[in-house]
């Protein structure tokens, strides 16, 4: 008898045209807080991410976002769906095994203005590291006020032996430079000069800042 | 010429203008050409040749003027630079009159972002025979590329001295910008012969606050020398040289220089000070979040739950939002002078947050990178490595 009524239950799933796997998932941490008319449409973004192995923890961060600042339901809706586009492109860039970290990171670096294949380069030059750090270190740089493709440019320069810390080093001297009055692509070569110049694999790049002297260029 | 002796040179031609100085009424121009040798402050010394146009017109109570400079470096980067002013003088009420001025100036270096700066001011001259002094005040905005400027402010006590042929200049000023804070004292000594006019400017930054940028508005002191030989007519060789500060207000970086040149009376009759014709790099300006309102983000690079810290002084409450927090606001507790801290799980990554003051309006803290989002308002984004 209870085979029987397991059978009827999976019949009437098939008729329906429901599978168990495909059932659209309500997320908790959306109830209550977003608008009614973006809840459904954003559900429907996530389960379509889901479908696509992309996180959706990035996805609902950004949703949570527009909620916590009363944006308009159709606002959440198109921030949401750019940024499941972004996470896309990412992820064909980093691969198929791609952390949600490092797929958030990708996405800021291509709102700053790398391009997916970009970070196909850094991928390739870090094979087995994470990219986090890096990806999120060239938007900084970007917007610290380097040129995008500088910006790239040194971050795969880097990106053989650079650790994490080493990254986040550089774009900390690049940044200060910055702040003393250096042009930003200035900053940027004289630090880049120097530290390739003077790096040892897994070494902190650039230092202390000051321990190690940069390498002046020419104005 | 930094902007602090700019405004030595104009308390010098309100002066001059006080005591009907022989250009009233008169357009001078003259084009400088030169060969410098420059050291900016973070880069080598680099050879590089100057081209430095300039027009000046002075009537009663009125002075307009305008300065462009064209400087190619060895490295073929260029910097073009231009300044315009005008200023405009009160008739004289006993021994006082005021002086209403205003400036715009932009620069261009290789491929860097423009800067730019646009500054008016009022000052009050006190004048006697042979000496007299000013107390005035300046301030506009300073800006950099596409982002938003900041606003400066400037307050400065000027005092001068002339008998026979040598001027004696003084000035003490205080400048606010952003975090910045500094003190420049400077002087300058200026003898015409019949043949050679020489100049000396010394100047010291004895005191600044500039918590992060202390290499921009650094401690120090500095100096340069001028002189003007006429040659010809309208031709005359000029000579400089020493070093002078950062002006963070109009972006100038400090540089120590050595220049040699000719000067070309095109326009009008010579009368022009002497020119300096090395020009300065336009400066970046620290790309905080423009919004910030003073508030600086921290958030500990190890360990986890990590501190994260802010400081902003004299607030009442500080609460902080974002994706660690599931962009719920949570309260910081104060910590310090100026501190209120919290301890949040955050794994390593890229997050967008923002904070808020007392209640008031979320900002994208500096510390972090500021980004602009389809909510409207800055977002900060932090890398949590």
């Amino acid at each position: 008898m209870r085979l029987t009524c397991g059978v009827i239950v999976l019949a009437m799933a098939v008729l329906a045209g429901v599978r168990p796997g495909a059932l659209g998932a309500q997320e908790p941490r959306l109830a209550g807080r977003l608008p009614a008319a973006a809840r459904v449409r954003v559900d429907s973004i996530l389960d379509a991410a889901r479908a696509a192995g992309l996180p959706t923890e990035p996805l609902i961060d950004r949703a949570l976002e527009g909620a916590a600042k009363g944006a308009p339901a159709p606002l959440i809706v198109a921030a949401v769906a750019r940024l499941r586009g972004e996470l896309d492109v990412v992820r064909t860039a980093f691969g198929p095994a791609t952390s949600p970290a490092e797929l958030t990171a990708g996405a800021s670096a291509l709102r700053a203005g790398a391009l997916g294949t970009d970070l196909a380069r850094l991928r390739a030059l870090r094979p087995g590291q994470p990219l986090t750090v890096a990806a999120g270190v060239l938007a900084d740089l970007v917007a610290a006020g380097v040129p995008a493709d500088t910006a790239i440019g040194a971050v795969l320069a880097l990106a053989t032996d650079a650790a994490d810390a080493d990254y986040v080093a550089f774009r900390r001297n690049v940044q200060r430079d910055i702040a003393l009055g250096a042009s930003p692509a200035a900053a940027l070569g004289v630090r880049l000069q120097g530290d390739l110049a003077t790096a040892e694999p897994g070494s902190q790049v650039g230092g202390t800042g000051g321990v190690r002297g940069p390498r002046k260029q020419k104005p | 010429m930094t902007g602090r002796y700019r405004q030595v040179a104009a308390a010098t031609a309100v002066w001059l203008a006080s005591w009907g100085s022989p250009l009233a009424g008169q357009a001078v121009g003259t084009l400088g050409i030169g060969a410098s040798v420059v050291e900016y402050d973070g880069f080598l010394p680099s050879r590089a040749a100057v081209l430095a146009p300039a027009l000046r017109f002075d009537a009663a109570n009125v002075s307009l003027g305008a300065q462009a400079g064209w400087t190619v470096f060895e490295s073929g980067h260029h910097v073009f630079q231009g300044t315009a002013a005008a200023a405009w003088l009160s008739p004289p009420r006993g021994w006082w009159r005021v002086e209403l001025s205003g400036s715009a100036g932009a620069s261009k270096y290789a491929a860097e972002p423009g800067s730019g700066h646009a500054l008016g001011g009022a000052r009050v001259h006190f004048f006697g025979r042979q000496g007299g002094g000013s107390l005035g005040a300046t301030t506009g905005v300073s800006s950099e590329g596409a982002g938003l400027g900041r606003v400066p402010v400037e307050i400065s006590v000027a005092g001068w001295s002339v008998r026979n042929r040598v001027a004696l200049v003084g000035s003490v000023s205080a400048t606010w910008i952003g975090p910045d804070r500094y003190v420049d004292v400077l002087g300058a000594v200026r003898w015409s012969g019949a043949r050679v006019e020489l100049e000396a400017k010394a100047g010291a930054r004895p005191w600044t606050a500039s918590p992060v940028r202390v290499g921009d508005a650094h401690v120090g002191v500095f100096g340069e020398v001028s002189a003007l030989v006429p040659l010809a007519r309208r031709i005359a060789l000029t000579l400089s040289g020493g070093s002078y500060a950062s002006d963070p207000v109009r972006r100038v970086l400090a540089a120590k220089y050595f220049t040699a040149g000719l000067r070309l009376d095109l326009l009008g009759r010579s009368g022009l000070p002497i020119p300096s014709i090395a020009v300065a790099l336009a400066r970046a300006e620290r790309r905080v979040s423009a919004d910030a309102g003073g508030v600086q983000l921290e958030i500990a690079e190890s360990g986890n739950p990590r501190t994260v810290r802010v400081q902003v002084r004299g607030a009442q409450s500080v609460e902080l939002m974002g994706d660690f927090t599931d962009w719920a606001p949570v309260a910081l507790t104060r910590s310090g002078d100026g501190a209120w801290e919290i301890r949040l799980t955050v794994p390593p990554g890229v997050y967008r947050l923002n904070v808020r003051v007392d209640g008031g309006r979320w900002v994208a803290p500096a510390g972090t990178r500021l980004e602009r989002t389809e909510f409207g308002g800055p977002v900060g984004v932090v890398v949590v490595p």
